[in-house]
């Protein structure tokens, strides 16, 4: 199975909602995995307001901004491997070059390529709602802001 | 008369000129005392007798209080069911029957009995009398059925008594279609063989109906009689008319007599009156009118008890004032409007704790509420709403002021201004549970804090009138004289929240607010929300039922307790409760609660700024939720964290700062825990609290 490495894996979006944010507001907690190489892998991620939400670029995946991690590819799964001694292993399957599974997470990771004329991904709020959308939103209802 | 034409002629030009405009609640009381009127006096009929009672009745002087007595107390009077009797003593004609002057002089007589009752298919509570008497002079009176229903067996067989219940029994026939009627314990009903034609006393030249007393218990008939005579048509021996002749005449009157008119045995005379068993006696259980209304019949000018108020207690020792007290208490319980401050009165001169000047100031007070309320013969809703406010405030100084005194030195009174806002804070939702309408919205005004400033720094009497105060600013001034005393019961509970929960009346106050109910359990306060006890205040700690992370929550006296954790179903019950503030709060909870709108930073930084002064105050920060689970302190793990104990936590929180990415992936708590363990603050795993050592 191959991984792609021209961008980036967005992964489905977990909503944030009640904890100190109004009732009207939604919050998503968004990670983001790019394969660097072949052993490094970085996850940049967001919690934000949908409505403040910001593109990830080649630079959300710099050292200090990320969290980098190591992984080993065993036939069609990744294993994640944390530094952080409290992290343990889990497991990404492949399911194909543009579509992964987190078993930690339960969540989709779905492949978002860098655009050609710049590093710069085009990514928003319209994309992860045309990209992941339906997903759960628990007792939240997205609304566009 | 004046009395009652000015409202009237104040009603219809009120609704004459401006039909728009909404009446006001006096207006309204008056128009209400018209339709009472109206239907006290309703009747289909003609009958020129029973026309000639309502005209006279209606144009009594106090018709209106009286309409209004009656209606309340004994119902409506059904005109259109009224007994008539002409009063003729048929036994003492027939025997005097050559006398045809003696005769005439008692055809005048007569009494009508107009049966009482409250509401359609009611019983018949009373009868209502008029009689006209041979010499002109006309009286009402009243058969109260509750007077008959009180009395004992043997005063029940007396002939009024019977003659009573035998009308009441015809009345309730002829409304309510029953056959017997029940009073004192004894049945009514008409004998089986009771008709006019099946009559025993025949020596006397009646005809009657035949009833029956039964024992209620046995069954036992212990008595029979016979009522609702009319005169025989008797046909002399040898007369010229035959027994079938068409014209008749009745014995003793000359002539024709009464065509079609039913004789009734009257209430009041002891003759014609025939039974068996029973004992003796005439007494009238009858009632005047006046005996029916609140105010005394008696001028109260020459009531010697009113003079005596008047003049004022005789001396300044403790038993002359506390007698003058009672005297004036004996006075006011006379009518319904001020019997509450009667009792306040009479209690408070029974009180050994009250000293000689107290006692003198509450004697004043009392002696003012008299006059005052005699000025409109203890009608309160007739005075002045500036006059009722004023004896509204000595009355209720009155009922408060030993329960003040008592309170004093228990709750180290007097209170702050906060707390006084407090206390009003509590008053009004308790007020509310009262159904007590228009408690006014907003906190105390800036002339009644200039009073509990004054309050604060003189004794229980300022404090009396600072209670009375806040109390009395609750009620439209029409009501208040008749309403104060229902906060009577509000008032003492708001003493008792001051003495065994002072720190937290604010908080009290806001849990009420927000529906939960505060009862006083001994010496513990406890608050509920359906029910369910959600928190207690005992000796001024509070201790907030959480079945959560730690259990419940006890504040620290003294101390500011900042509670952190997960917000949803934690928090956030708290904080709904009403029993947190947000900051500092000495001995009771501070809560982050009302976050402004940002974005999530802008928000982080609020809560930081609000994190920052609990490290300032040296807060116990107090945790609702488990640290070391993950999803309690992160949004996003990456990294599968897992934590086995705090020491893990902590080593793991110190490893970034606040620039990391893995600080941004802390949740709010997991960032506020961050915060404190880069404060230098140490978590105690027993007591699920941050402290700084």
């Amino acid at each position: 199975m191959i991984l792609r490495q021209n961008g980036y894996y967005l992964e489905e979006p977990s909503i944030i909602g009640g904890h100190r944010i109004k009732s009207d507001e939604i919050v998503i907690a968004l990670n983001a995995y790019y394969f660097k190489s072949f052993s490094e892998l970085m996850v940049a991620s967001q919690v934000s307001r949908i409505g403040d939400l910001v593109d990830f670029t080649a630079k959300s995946f710099d050292f200090e901004k990320c969290i980098p991690m190591s992984y080993t590819l065993k036939g069609n799964q990744v294993i994640v491997q944390p530094i952080n001694i409290y992290g343990s292993d889990y497991t990404i399957d492949i399911k194909n070059a543009n579509l992964l599974f987190n078993n930690d997470t339960k969540k989709e990771l779905r492949f978002t390529e860098w655009p050609s004329n710049s590093n710069m991904n085009e990514i928003n709020a319209k994309i992860i709602r045309d990209t992941f959308e339906p997903f759960d939103c628990g007792d939240y209802q997205l609304i566009n802001t | 008369m004046r009395k009652i034409i000015y409202p009237l002629l104040i009603i219809v030009l009120f609704v004459g000129c401006d039909r728009d405009k909404e009446l006001d609640p006096l207006d309204q009381s008056e128009i209400k005392q018209l339709e009472i009127h109206n239907q006290f006096f309703e009747y289909d009929g003609t009958n020129r007798e029973v026309l000639w009672a309502i005209d006279l009745f209606r144009n009594q002087p106090n018709s209106n209080d009286l309409t209004k007595a009656l209606s309340e107390k004994l119902g409506f009077p059904q005109w259109n069911h009224s007994i008539i009797g002409i009063k003729k003593s048929v036994k003492k004609n027939y025997e005097a029957s050559e006398s045809s002057e003696e005769v005439q002089s008692e055809i005048g007589e007569q009494e009508i009995l107009i049966p009482m009752v409250s509401e359609e298919g009611g019983s018949v509570n009373a009868l209502l009398l008029y009689r006209r008497f041979s010499n002109g002079e006309e009286t009402f009176r009243i058969a109260d059925r509750s007077v008959y229903d009180n009395l004992t067996e043997a005063q029940l067989m007396q002939r009024q008594s019977l003659l009573v219940a035998s009308y009441l029994l015809k009345a309730e026939k002829e409304i309510n279609a029953v056959e017997s009627i029940t009073i004192g314990g004894l049945i009514f009903r008409d004998a089986p063989d009771s008709n006019y034609g099946d009559v025993e006393p025949w020596d006397y030249g009646l005809m009657c109906t035949k009833k029956w007393v039964i024992n209620a218990n046995t069954g036992d008939v212990i008595a029979e009689y016979w009522v609702d005579c009319v005169p025989e048509v008797v046909v002399r021996p040898n007369d010229p008319l035959s027994p079938n002749s068409p014209v008749t005449y009745y014995d003793g009157v000359d002539g024709g007599g009464y065509p079609d008119t039913n004789y009734n045995d009257p209430i009041y005379y002891d003759n014609d009156f025939y039974r068996t068993g029973g004992g003796g006696g005439h007494t009238d259980y009858t009632g005047g009118l006046e005996d029916y209304l609140d105010s005394p019949k008696d001028d109260l000018g020459h009531n010697p008890g009113s003079e005596m108020i008047q003049s004022g207690p005789s001396g300044d020792a403790k038993d002359v004032l506390a007698s003058f007290m009672t005297l004036t208490a004996s006075e006011l319980i006379r009518y319904p409007d001020t019997q509450e401050v009667a009792y306040s009165l009479s209690e408070a001169a029974s009180d050994p704790s009250l000293t000689a000047e107290e006692l003198h100031v509450l004697a004043y007070m009392g002696r003012e509420v008299y006059l005052t309320a005699q000025s409109v013969n203890f009608k309160i809703d007739d005075l002045h709403p500036v006059h009722q406010m004023e004896i509204t405030r000595n009355a209720a100084f009155i009922d408060f002021y030993p329960e003040v005194k008592k309170q004093i030195n228990e709750s180290r009174w007097p209170l702050s201004t906060q707390e006084w806002e407090a206390l009003w804070g509590i008053f009004k939702p308790l007020i509310g549970e009262l159904l007590i309408e228009a408690v006014p919205g907003g906190g105390l005004t800036l002339a009644f804090k200039d009073l509990i400033e004054g309050a604060n720094k003189m004794d229980a009497v300022a404090i009396t009138a600072g209670i009375v105060g806040i109390v009395t600013e609750f009620f439209p001034p029409g009501k208040v004289f008749k309403t104060v005393w229902r906060t009577g019961r509000v008032v003492r509970k708001g003493f008792k929240f001051v003495k065994y929960s002072r720190k937290y009346l604010d908080e009290i106050g806001l849990a009420l607010e927000k529906g939960l109910k505060a009862d006083v359990d001994g010496s513990i306060i406890r608050i509920s929300k359906n029910g369910d006890e959600v928190a207690r205040v005992t000796n001024n700690v509070l201790t907030f039922k959480y079945t959560g992370f730690g259990g419940d929550i006890v504040t620290v006296p003294n101390k500011t307790t900042t509670v952190i954790g997960k917000w949803e179903n934690q928090i956030e019950n708290i904080w709904n409760a009403g029993l947190a503030k947000q900051g500092s709060n000495k001995g009771g909870m501070n809560i982050l609660g009302d976050l402004p709108n940002g974005t999530v930073d802008e928000k982080w930084e609020f809560n930081r700024a609000w994190l920052d002064d609990a490290i300032f105050r040296k807060d116990i920060i107090r945790l609702t939720a488990d640290p070391v689970q993950t999803s309690n302190i992160l949004y996003l793990n990456p990294q599968n964290l897992n934590f086995n104990n705090f020491s893990q936590v902590a080593d793991y929180m110190t490893s970034f700062g606040t620039g990391s990415p893995l600080f941004d992936n802390l949740g709010f708590f997991g960032k506020e825990v961050h915060t404190l363990i880069s404060s230098g603050y140490q978590y105690n795993s027993l007591t699920k609290q941050f402290f700084k050592p």
